[in-house]
């Protein structure tokens, strides 16, 4: 079906700066996206592990309190904004989506373009907030804080953020109209691989919540600029307003950077136990839930904001439902695994432990939801703790599992074996030392974006700081394979590059040829 | 530059999926600006007391937005009978009175600011007037753009896909119409001075039970269909709403239950923007519900 001989493929087809930055073919933009997101994930973990220097001992250390501040703020906005919700959506799923579905390109491959483009926008305006005044008013940009005191470039940043937004309305349309219209004859809704299932759901709230954190961060700006006072109390405005606001977007957020990578874990736990994933139509199905019920949950970030009780009892109700359709996941997962022929490659390690890690984060996220827990946990480490375990170990760490297993369709070449597997086992204990014992601290009362502690966090914090250090190192050995795989350094990968891996993706050549499916094929 | 090789030839109504997809996320940047809106009008100490009135040009702007959308839809009417000319002289219309709407509200602007309410007259009133026809006016001179690229396609020739591509842009052209009908509501109705506090609060308690009709009705069609065609256990999961909504979604073909789903999910969309209105004006337990 395709022609090999002349060894020619997306990779080589066409040379030159512009054949790639210009370039409109998914496959290429999802490997754009990949480095780049790779490259401000390396920002962002060198931040963390300056703030982890700092908490090495009590006192101060290398930095003072008010760079602290800029430090877990631009940790977490880059981290947030420029990683976790570009990184598997846009990053993955351009490159997957099309190849899974047997479609040539996504829908609208000008768009697709566009909202890589505004990406790099995003990313230039917060290498504007690191060259000119830092950011330092947390992740969440609170008002009044944000709009009035805050000496550091604001307005830099929720343009950047804003940017960023329209680059993840853009792809949302993208996949939804592709998701819907591109299937090819025979792939009915309920043959669609699960990862598509997780990026539709993820689509649907990339489209209907981003707009609001747009106009949002539009006000900040304009507020501090005009001197106008939306959330200013003292001229009449609401800084509650902002929070709810803010929330409305920001908890869909937290779906959006978890549904897809928990798609992907579907995909592997099928794949390498050789069988067909037990209850399919629930876990799709237990994605649209999440997403839906993930729009009327916002409130649970406010239960100390001074929102009324008897909302915050009903916002605390409906994240109850959350575990629901989460729990129907990983009981699913489970059930496939019962009897499977299993085989321990590198992404399906990474996909057992994300079972495992994303569990406890689960487990803690209802801790926080009980209303009374929630009043005394509010601002601790617990929370710090609870939200790592969800997005490092169960998005990122899926991200690698996706990377292990998808890599030979990327770049040609199987991943390296040895390496992957040391990255795993290296990656797993310090991702557990770094945040495990956050709970207890947490739990004694430390409080979280503080430059010091209390002496008798001590202890703990040295060991946290030793997991930081030891997890952010292990992240090279990720790099070494993938800069092996570029080198293509390594065995050579056949077309389905894993025993019972089963997509239309295994069906074309590695590393992927220029045009994919010039015909749709026929699924049965 | 590279290209992806031939151009790709797209399924019919995937353009109109998208425009529709792209619209309702416009349409939550309008309904989240307009909860905001009404939110900060309940909490404000006083809005439009002792202040100019809104200028009376926003009805010679509606004026024309009307007759924009007559225009576009005409554009669409005509190409379907093959008159391209005509198809053309109405898009460019179209654009022209696109251009007329946006010179018209700044008319607007200046009328408020010779009132001596610029936007940086730390008057909420004012400011809220601004963003919001601001808001509305980008979209507009978006549209401008999207017009124009439609009308250089027709005047270039016949093209596959191109009815669909002028009555897309006639949809958004209907689509922004309606926003700016909320907007006017909106913003006429927020400057009477008798609205209070509480009375905004009844107002839209009064909504939010008006839009829960819809949302029980749907939900007792789902579970009625779901008991009917012996569905039982799944007729049990759905006392649970969500549970209802997804197997609506997902049996529609089975249940008779086309198009429900997607109209319950606007009228819950209703219901959550009234309700949070409600609740963000006046807190629960500051009074009982009026």
């Amino acid at each position: 079906m395709y022609d090999q001989s002349q060894g020619v493929n997306y990779l080589n087809c066409s040379r030159g700066f512009w054949s790639w930055f210009g370039t409109l073919d998914h496959k290429r933009l999802g490997l754009m996206y990949m480095w780049s997101v790779m490259g401000a994930m390396l920002i962002g973990g060198v931040f963390a592990m300056v703030m982890r220097l700092e908490l090495f001992a009590p006192g101060q250390q290398f930095v003072d309190a008010e760079a602290f501040n800029q430090l877990f703020t631009l940790h977490g906005a880059i981290m947030v904004f420029l990683v976790i919700i570009p990184g598997v959506p846009a990053a993955l799923g351009n490159f997957a989506l099309p190849l899974m579905l047997g479609a040539k390109d996504v829908a609208f491959p000008k768009l697709n373009r566009l909202s890589y483009h505004l990406w790099v926008v995003g990313a230039l305006f917060f290498v504007g907030v690191l060259l000119t005044t830092g950011l330092d008013t947390g992740w969440t940009f609170y008002a009044p804080y944000s709009t009035l005191h805050s000496q550091t470039a604001v307005v830099w940043a929720t343009f950047g953020a804003f940017f960023l937004g329209f680059s993840s309305i853009f792809t949302g349309i993208n996949f939804i109209a592709t998701i819907h219209k591109m299937r090819p004859p025979g792939m009915t809704w309920f043959k669609l691989p699960l990862f598509c299932w997780g990026l539709y759901a993820t689509a649907i709230m990339q489209i209907l919540a981003t707009p609001v954190l747009g106009i949002t961060l539009l006000l900040v700006g304009v507020e501090r600029m005009l001197g106008v006072g939306i959330f200013n109390p003292a001229l009449g405005g609401d800084p509650v307003l902002f929070q709810h606001l803010f929330w409305f977007y920001s908890h869909p957020a937290v779906y959006i950077m978890v549904l897809p990578p928990l798609g992907i874990i579907s995909e592997l736990i099928a794949t390498y136990s050789r069988k067909h994933i037990f209850g399919y139509r629930f876990i799709a199905m237990s994605s649209v839930a999440i997403a839906l019920v993930g729009f009327i949950v916002w409130g649970h970030h406010m239960f100390v904001s001074g929102q009324s009780a008897l909302t915050s009892i009903v916002f605390s109700a409906i994240t109850f439902f959350v575990a629901i359709p989460s729990a129907i996941k990983v009981f699913n997962w489970v059930a496939t695994l019962y009897k499977g022929s299993i085989v321990m490659k590198a992404p399906m390690i990474y996909a057992l432990s994300v079972i495992w890690l994303f569990g406890i984060g689960g487990m803690t996220g209802l801790w926080l939801t009980t209303l009374q827990q929630d009043i005394h946990l509010h601002d601790t480490y617990f929370v710090v703790a609870h939200f790592h375990y969800v997005l490092v170990s169960g998005a990122v760490f899926s991200m690698f599992a996706a990377a292990y297993y998808w890599l030979p369709k990327w770049s040609g070449v199987m991943p390296n074996k040895l390496l992957g597997e040391l990255h795993f086992w290296s990656s797993l204990i310090s991702v557990n030392l770094l945040f495990f014992p956050m709970h207890f601290v947490g739990l004694a009362g430390m409080p979280r974006r503080y430059a010091d502690y209390a002496l008798q966090f001590a202890d703990y914090n040295f060991w946290i700081s030793i997991g930081g250090f030891w997890f952010g190192l292990s992240q090279l050995l990720f790099l070494a394979v993938c800069v092996l795989c570029a080198m293509k350094k390594g065995e050579k990968a056949p077309a389905r590059s894993w025993e019972g891996a089963e997509g239309l993706e295994w069906e074309v050549p590695s590393p992927a040829p220029f045009h994919t499916y010039d015909t749709p094929p026929v699924v049965k | 530059m590279m290209r992806t090789g031939p151009a790709h030839q797209l399924p019919p109504g995937t353009g109109a999926l998208g425009l529709a997809i792209f619209l309702g996320s416009l349409g939550t940047l309008f309904a989240g600006s307009l909860a905001a809106f009404w939110v900060v009008r309940g909490r404000a100490e006083s809005w439009a007391e002792d202040l100019p009135a809104l200028p009376q040009g926003l009805w010679i702007s509606t004026a024309v937005l009307g007759l924009l959308s007559w225009v576009a839809q005409r554009s669409v009417n005509q190409l379907r009978v093959g008159n391209r000319p005509e198809t053309q002289k109405l898009l460019l219309a179209t654009v022209a009175l696109a251009l007329v709407f946006v010179v018209v509200q700044g008319l607007n602007w200046q009328a408020l600011i010779r009132n001596q309410l610029p936007p940086t007259s730390g008057s909420l009133y004012a400011f809220t007037f601004y963003l919001l026809t601001g808001l509305h006016a980008l979209h507009v001179l978006g549209g401008v753009v999207y017009s124009g690229l439609v009308c250089r396609r027709i005047r270039k020739g016949s093209t596959p896909g191109e009815g669909e591509a002028v009555a897309n842009q006639a949809n958004y052209w209907h689509f922004l119409g309606v926003v700016w009908v909320f907007l006017l509501v909106t913003l006429l109705g927020a400057a009477t001075p008798s609205l209070d506090r509480e009375g905004i609060a009844r107002l839209f308690t009064g909504l939010t039970l008006a839009t829960a009709i819809p949302n029980v009705w749907y939900w007792w069609k789902t579970l009625l269909a779901l008991f009917h065609r012996g569905f039982f256990m799944q007729g049990v999961a759905a006392l649970f709403p969500v549970m209802a909504y997804l197997f609506a979604w997902m049996r529609a073909p089975e249940l008779g239950l086309r198009g429900v789903a997607l109209r319950w999910f606007i009228a819950f969309a209703a219901l959550l923007f009234c309700l949070s209105i409600r609740l963000g004006v006046l807190g629960v337990e500051s009074q009982t519900w009026s």
